[in-house]
């Protein structure tokens, strides 16, 4: 491992800290993948996801200075080490638990969606997304029985109707998803009722990891 | 042992579920009765508990345990990352009435028909002045409980009757048919016609929250309409502090 330092200037009291290199998630198969990721409780996902996740994780669980300080670009002399990723998503590492991404009520970390694979303005990438809430929208408007499942308060299942925007051609990640359908409150459910027997239980207790 | 100040305790609800008084009160005792017998490891040792708040009005389940969670956990909601901590001066009471006031200012929870109730008047307080709920959200006293016998399903005469939709007068399908909530109108629409005349002042929403009977022009709920319609308006009925005393409320006294 190396040390870093930085530089004395800032008011902030630093402290040198040993920095373990990144390891080369990249290369690691699947399982190995798995594994990593669960020990900070975090489900299974796509490869390159968790290659991504894994990275994020050891940048934010690595970095020099807090994520929320001001002084960040003033640090001078550290080494390659980086700054944590400018966050989509604000969630410090003991967020992410398993039940983090099925509760829609923790941080959503980004799902690959084709505009972070860069090449177009931040100006762009907000009409785009702006145009395919649109769509969405004009979805539900035109599928009566959507909306009028919506209407009535009822749950959405989130997965279906990821589908069903898919067979559309409307292309929206689960985070944007999510958050549209609650800016508009409309309730959904990421609990896949094909997947998941239901377990008989005698009482309802709050169902943290499928909201 | 010194005397412990009541701690309180307070409920999100569904109204769907006929027996949540006797749930909530069942789980009061086990609460208060200690983590062996069936109480949360929170509440084990702290107390006694007893019902002060609730919100209720939810329309499913889900969105009464979301809501249940994001109260319980506002600082991992990414709902409410604008909620600051609770300060040293804030009682508990004080920093959960907080946060409700802010859940039910914002999205998801802000276009819902819920009511928030003091069920004890001595700890009610007010809304801060910049946390007013919406106007469709009312603030309700006194003590409730789940209403014994089922509602009338008022609309069971009209099923045989052909129904024609009031905005776009074609033929309503008893899946799709609301009626007006005033007995005496006779208004009947399509779910999606009436969502839309109620939308027309908010044209960018999916939701509507209240509008207009287009028949007898009186304002309501969109969530009245829903509740009306499924036969499940008015679950809770209120109960005067003199009923309550021989009543399931009775049982909570501490």
């Amino acid at each position: 491992s190396c040390v870093s330092s930085v530089s004395s200037h800032s008011k902030r009291q630093r402290t040198l800290v040993p920095i373990t290199p990144m390891p080369h998630y990249s290369d690691m198969d699947t399982p190995e993948l798995k594994n990593k990721l669960n020990r900070f409780g975090v489900r299974p996902l796509p490869k390159r996801q968790m290659i991504l996740k894994l990275k994020e994780i050891h940048q934010y669980t690595h970095q020099l200075v807090s994520s929320d300080s001001e002084d960040e670009a003033s640090v001078s002399g550290a080494t390659a080490q980086m700054k944590p990723p400018a966050s989509r998503h604000h969630c410090p590492p003991s967020q992410l638990n398993s039940t983090s991404l099925s509760n829609p009520e923790l941080c959503i970390s980004s799902d690959g969606d084709s505009d972070s694979d860069g090449g177009i303005s931040a100006s762009q990438a907000a009409s785009r997304l702006q145009d395919r809430l649109k769509a969405v929208r004009s979805f539900i408007l035109s599928d009566s029985k959507l909306y009028s499942q919506i209407l009535q308060y009822k749950p959405l299942v989130l997965s279906q109707l990821q589908e069903q925007l898919k067979a559309a051609g409307i292309r929206l990640g689960a985070a944007k998803l999510m958050d549209y359908l609650d800016s508009q409150c409309i309730t959904f459910t990421t609990a896949k009722p094909a997947a998941r027997p239901k377990q008989p239980s005698k009482k309802k207790k709050k169902k943290k990891g499928k909201h | 042992m010194t005397d412990r100040p009541s701690s309180r305790r307070w409920l999100t609800v569904d109204e769907k579920r006929k027996d949540f008084v006797q749930k909530s009160q069942r789980r009061i005792g086990q609460h208060n009765a200690g983590r062996h017998r069936g109480g949360a490891k929170r509440t084990s040792g702290r107390g006694p508990w007893e019902m002060v708040l609730i919100i209720h009005g939810f329309p499913s389940d889900i969105a009464a345990l979301r809501f249940e969670w994001a109260w319980q956990h506002p600082h991992s909601s990414r709902r409410l990352v604008h909620v600051s901590r609770r300060s040293r001066k804030e009682s508990s009471l004080e920093f959960h009435w907080r946060v409700v006031s802010n859940m039910l200012r914002v999205a998801p929870w802000n276009r819902l028909p819920l009511t928030a109730r003091w069920l004890k008047q001595e700890y009610r307080m007010d809304f801060e002045p910049g946390l007013q709920p919406p106007l469709h959200i009312p603030i309700a006293f006194g003590t409730v409980r789940a209403k014994k016998t089922p509602s009338l399903q008022c609309q069971d005469e009209e099923e045989e009757e052909a129904s024609m939709c009031f905005l776009c007068e074609k033929h309503i399908k008893v899946s799709e048919k609301l009626s007006c909530v005033h007995p005496s109108c006779g208004m009947r629409g399509h779910v999606i016609c009436l969502a839309r005349y109620f939308l027309r002042s908010e044209p960018s929403h999916l939701l509507p929250v209240e509008g207009e009977c287009p028949s007898c022009d009186s304002s309501m709920l969109w969530g009245s309409l829903i509740q009306h319609k499924h036969g499940c308006f008015g679950d809770l009925e209120e109960v005067t502090l003199s009923a309550a005393q021989s009543h399931w409320a009775d049982k909570l006294q501490i």
